[in-house]
């Protein structure tokens, strides 16, 4: 052995900038809390507002008149609205999956980017909830879901169906993210109370439910996040793998294939990651985070990006494979459709944004770009909204029936309904972010210590 | 080290004692004292050394979990596991319960050709059952063990001090009985180096 | 610098690649008399050996990918037998060679004269050829091996030179090499064994295939880490937390395992197209459904709760038992995915379904020890070991 230890340095970059201190850290999480918010803030807001108020009166006309006002026909029965529904439902399950499997596998990078995600998977659920409602038609009977003892039979509701699966699946998955935020929230709620004064400490007071640091409760509070880890990993799974049932379980050539619940689940996470990407860009800037949100963290997410960008493009592959070897005619049309038929520029807009654009994070330079992240994530998410209407729509236009086959253009009311589902999503994000700490202060400085630790090892 | 009356921060209990009665009712009043840190190694240190010593370590505060804590404190393991694999039970057998009686029983339905208690279309819903019945039992269990819930008011009193929650880690140490000496527990403390040390009275 | 000396193993290791010899020799034996009086059966009993063996050499080598892509602490102690086990691949690839002269009696899509009155065989024919069959696999064995040999060339260079930055190509590598893996292997999986029932067809088989090498491979390190770390003085100081990790590596597969397997049924079982539910018909009447019930029960139910326990998880020893269920189950999986499309709904089990197995798992096991002795038993210049060998 040479006199010199050459392993002594990995190359493992920190992950927390700018020096020690815990009390450091408080202020920086802290400092956009205390401040007035900027006018970033409020141009962001008040755009993000507009849009949901432009939404929030479309639907409410939706509801008035009748779906009619959509561009649904008797053949393509599903169009924008579910379309949406999927979309949303998938960004929401980067948040559960980065917070949850990454504390599973002991990912120290997670800690920066955990809490936004999950605030962004809570948005991004209620967002997704709003679309089957309004497309009941009806939605003040929309308690009939759930199955409660009624007066029509007693009939229940059909459990055979997985549309009802959804019902329990998405409100399974709103709670169990709504808790697994909420306790992540309760002791960084606490140092805002010891933080400030007046009315703002007496209500992170009540946020914090009398938390008070004990070893105690942190014990049992480790104990059960690491549970709520284990339960969330397979849930969000479940939760988009019966999304894709509604689509699987049926005989649509296009949607009854068995590889859509892991290519669903694929989906979900590479759109998530896209849209967590796209936020913590904006929040890191415009809270002046960088320190805490360093480039080592983009890097990595750029790689989830690549490789669920490369399973995503494999499943694209292997429907068209085994549509070919398959040899049911309806299966190959329905292909063949999507490719080269009427909306075959859906398609190849999804196979570019998704498949082609990712490869460009095979350079780290890449990937540790600011600009070419923003644009990338946001191409991703336009693709990844395109594979969903290719599913829904394309596969539902030319039925087996030629007489019946169809055209789908959605009307003002549904674009600006997805407009206002932004809407939506950006102001609760935007109202989360002033509220609530946007980096969780307990879990950077354990990681900060750990990182301390890893510099000081004992020889 | 030891500092004088004057230089002492806001009281590390705020509210020790309402009053004399109380402390009869519930239990004794103790004299506690607050040593705090700034650094996680240093705090687990002293547990060790404190209670190698013999004083009685009541508890430790810190802005994060400290690895390695509950040994050095000598905390049993949590039972929260168990609480969720109950809750667990509980909701898959309540998913199963409501889909055979309402489906096979109460209204036997044929959909789709297969039988009314085919079982394949309960995998979905029992899972989510399942999941949700043990995600809320190991909140629950975890906000009733350590009686968490929303309150009105400021800091809890058990909490010693604001910076418990910024940038302190404070090892809580209470005086059982008559032979407590305060000569030897300076003495412990000067090798350990703490930030601070305060002290004040609590019930326990 | 010079590279550490090879490794001393454990006495059980060195036993157990003797008894893996012994029990290639015999198994062969019994083989060399199935192929004398019943060649049909033969190779039906080999293919599923073949199959359930092959997750033993390329499971580990996708174990190994994910490891140097996640770069997790976890798989720095269980890198050499990792290791080890892919370079088998060879052994492996050379094992293939029976299944074809065997190819008539297994893939009824070889019989020119059923394919030119089927349609649908006519139109997967580009496909489903014999040399086309042929070529496939050989660029399989190509890719795994070629992934194989570059890996555990940078490993050995990394001991010799000592130079850290050696895991960065490693992990560049290791990027596209699980996507080919998977790929491959799901290919693999559909020419070997999907098309033994030529007209149906699913898109998840391949992702099937996949995962239960993963469950195959997980539950072979476990066993490896009970002999390497049990003992005085184990050869390997594995902690209880690593332990864990692998514990819950293995949960994770099972539980996936058993996800795309409920997800194919499901989706077939509520679409009820028959061109489709042929494939489930014969596994669910007659002994078939019993077998189908046990697999659920072995593959998933028991592991499920016996895995559920921290305690299981980190202790090597309470760990094994279910390790060595699962490997027996990963063999009745195959088999209830290959053997009903020759018996239908009869029942079959015949004495060459031991035998095969038996041979080829010995081979694989007499192989494995050989390569594991060549190097030494941890990676000593991996950048990330002091941080596995460090205390809790």
């Amino acid at each position: 052995m040479s006199a010199v230890p050459r392993e002594a340095a990995p190359h493992v970059e920190p992950l927390i900038l700018g020096g020690p201190g815990y009390g450091r850290i408080t202020n920086e999480i802290a400092a956009p809390l205390e401040a007035r918010p900027g006018k970033a803030w409020w141009a962001l807001f008040l755009a993000a507002a507009s849009l949901l108020g432009l939404g929030a009166g479309l639907v409410l006309y939706t509801i008035a008149t009748g779906i009619g006002v959509w561009g649904l026909n008797r053949t393509v029965g599903w169009g924008y609205d579910i379309t949406n529904f999927v979309f949303w439902v998938g960004i929401g399950h980067a948040g559960t999956l980065i917070s949850a499997i990454l504390l599973l596998f002991r990912q120290r990078w997670r800690t920066s980017i955990a809490r936004a995600a999950e605030g962004m998977t809570i948005f991004a659920v209620v967002c997704a909830a709003l679309f089957p409602f309004i497309h009941m038609g009806r939605p003040w009977l929309a308690f009939w879901v759930f199955p409660y003892p009624n007066t029509r039979g007693p009939l229940m509701v059909n459990f055979r169906s997985p549309l009802l699966w959804d019902v329990f699946a998405i409100s399974t998955y709103f709670t169990v993210s709504l808790l697994f935020w909420y306790v992540g929230l309760i002791p960084d709620f606490a140092t805002l109370r010891d933080r400030s004064r007046g009315v703002k400490q007496r209500v992170y007071a009540f946020l914090s439910f009398g938390w008070d640091a004990s070893t105690r409760t942190w014990q049992r509070y480790e104990k059960a996040c690491l549970l709520l880890a284990g339960l969330a990993t397979p849930l969000v799974v479940s939760v988009h793998t019966i999304v894709s049932f509604d689509f699987a379980t049926s005989v649509i050539p296009g949607w009854h294939t068995t590889i859509f619940p892991p290519y669903f689940v694929a989906g979900a996470v590479f759109s998530g990651f896209a849209m967590v990407i796209t936020l913590l860009l904006v929040t890191r800037k415009a809270l002046s985070l960088e320190r805490l949100i360093t480039a080592s963290h983009l890097e990595k997410m750029a790689k989830v990006l690549l490789t669920t960008g490369m399973i995503v493009g494999a499943a694209y592959g292997t429907e068209l494979f085994v549509a070919w070897y398959s040899g049911n005619p309806y299966e190959r049309f329905t292909f063949l459709n999507r490719a080269f038929g009427p909306y075959a520029w859906a398609y190849w807009l999804m196979v570019s944004c998704n498949v082609v654009v990712p490869q460009v994070f095979w350079s780290a330079r890449a990937r540790r770009s600011v600009p070419v992240l923003l644009v990338a994530s946001l191409l991703v998410n336009v693709g990844m909204w395109f594979e969903r209407f290719n599913i829904v729509v394309t596969s539902l236009h030319r039925d087996f029936l030629p007489s019946s086959w169809s055209h789908y253009t959605p009307t003002l009311v549904e674009v600006g309904i997805l407009l206002g589902s932004f809407g939506l999503f950006f102001t609760l994000f935007l109202l989360f972010v002033r509220f609530a700490p946007v980096v969780s202060f307990h879990e950077v400085k354990l990681t900060l210590s750990e990182q301390t630790e890893g510099a000081h090892a004992p020889h | 080290m030891r500092r004088t009356e004057a230089d002492l921060p806001a009281a590390p209990f705020p509210v020790a004692v309402r009053d004399e009665r109380e402390a009869t009712r519930e239990g004794t009043r103790r004299r506690l004292h607050a040593v705090a840190f700034d650094d996680p190694h240093r705090t687990l240190e002293a547990v060790r050394a404190l209670r190698a010593a013999g004083f009685e370590v009541h508890d430790v505060h810190a802005p994060f979990p400290i690895h390695g804590i509950e040994e050095a404190l000598g905390l049993p393991p949590s039972r929260l596991g168990r609480t969720a694999f109950l809750g667990g039970l509980a909701g898959a057998v309540v998913a199963f319960g409501l889909q055979v009686w309402t489906h096979a029983y109460d209204w036997p339905l044929v959909i789709g050709g297969k039988s009314p208690l085919a079982l394949p279309s309960q995998v979905p819903v029992s899972f989510e059952l399942t999941v949700l019945f043990a995600a809320v039992a190991t909140v629950v269990g975890l906000l009733a063990r350590r009686r968490l819930f929303p309150r009105v008011g400021h800091r809890p009193p058990t909490q010693p001090g604001p910076g418990v929650t910024d940038d302190r880690f404070v090892v809580v140490v209470v005086e059982r009985d008559a032979g407590f000496s305060s000569a030897r527990f300076d003495a412990v403390l000067s090798r350990l180096h703490p930030v601070e040390v305060t002290e004040g009275w609590r019930v326990l | 610098m010079s590279a550490p000396a090879p490794a001393a193993l454990p006495a059980s290791l060195e036993t157990a690649g003797r008894a893996g010899l012994v029990a290639f020799v015999l198994g062969a034996a019994v083989c060399a008399w199935g192929v004398a009086t019943d060649p049909a059966q033969f190779y039906r009993s080999y293919l599923t050996g073949y199959v359930w063996m092959l997750g033993f050499a390329l499971g580990p080598l996708g174990i190994l990918m994910l490891h140097h892509l996640s770069r997790g602490v976890w798989g720095v102690m269980i890198r050499r037998p990792l290791e080890a086990a892919a370079r088998t691949l060879p052994l492996a690839a050379v094992l293939f060679l029976p299944i074809v002269p065997g190819m008539h009696d297994l893939y009824e899509w070889t019989h020119a004269e059923v394919v030119a009155k089927d349609p649908l065989l006519l139109h997967k024919a580009p496909w489903l050829n014999v040399p086309g069959f042929l070529l496939r696999a050989a660029l399989y064995f190509a890719v795994w091996i070629g992934f194989t040999f570059v890996l555990s060339g940078l490993s050995q260079r990394q001991d010799r030179t000592g130079d850290p930055s050696l895991w960065v190509r490693m992990r560049s590598l290791s990027a596209a090499g699980v996507i080919l893996y998977v790929v491959t292997m799901s290919f693999a999986s559909m020419d070997w064994m999907m098309s033994l029932t030529p007209h149906w067809y699913s898109t998840i088989y391949g992702l099937y295939a996949v995962i239960g090498q993963s469950v195959t491979a997980m539950a072979f390190v476990a066993l490896v880490v009970l002999a390497l770390g049990s003992g005085g003085s184990p050869a390997v100081p594995f902690q209880k937390r690593h332990l864990h990790d692998y514990g819950k590596l293995l949960f994770a597969f099972v539980l996936v395992w058993t996800y795309f397997g409920v997800s194919q049924f499901l989706i077939i079982w509520s679409g009820n197209l028959p061109e489709e539910t042929s494939w489930y018909v014969p596994r669910m009447h007659g002994a078939w459904k019993a077998t189908s019930v046990v697999l659920v029960l072995l593959h998933y139910v028991l592991p499920f709760f016996l895995l559920l326990s921290r305690d299981r998880k980190r202790s090597a020893r309470r760990l094994a038992p279910v390790a060595a269920l699962l490997l027996v189950t990963r063999w009745l999986d195959v088999h209830w995915l290959v053997a009903p499309a020759f018996s239908g709904e009869r029942f079959s089990l015949h004495v060459l379904d031991v035998a095969a197995p038996v041979a080829l798992g010995g081979a694989f096991l007499w192989a494995f020890v050989r390569q594991l002795k060549e190097r030494a038993l941890l990676p000593a210049h991996d950048p990330f070991l002091k941080e596995a060998l460090a205390h809790e």
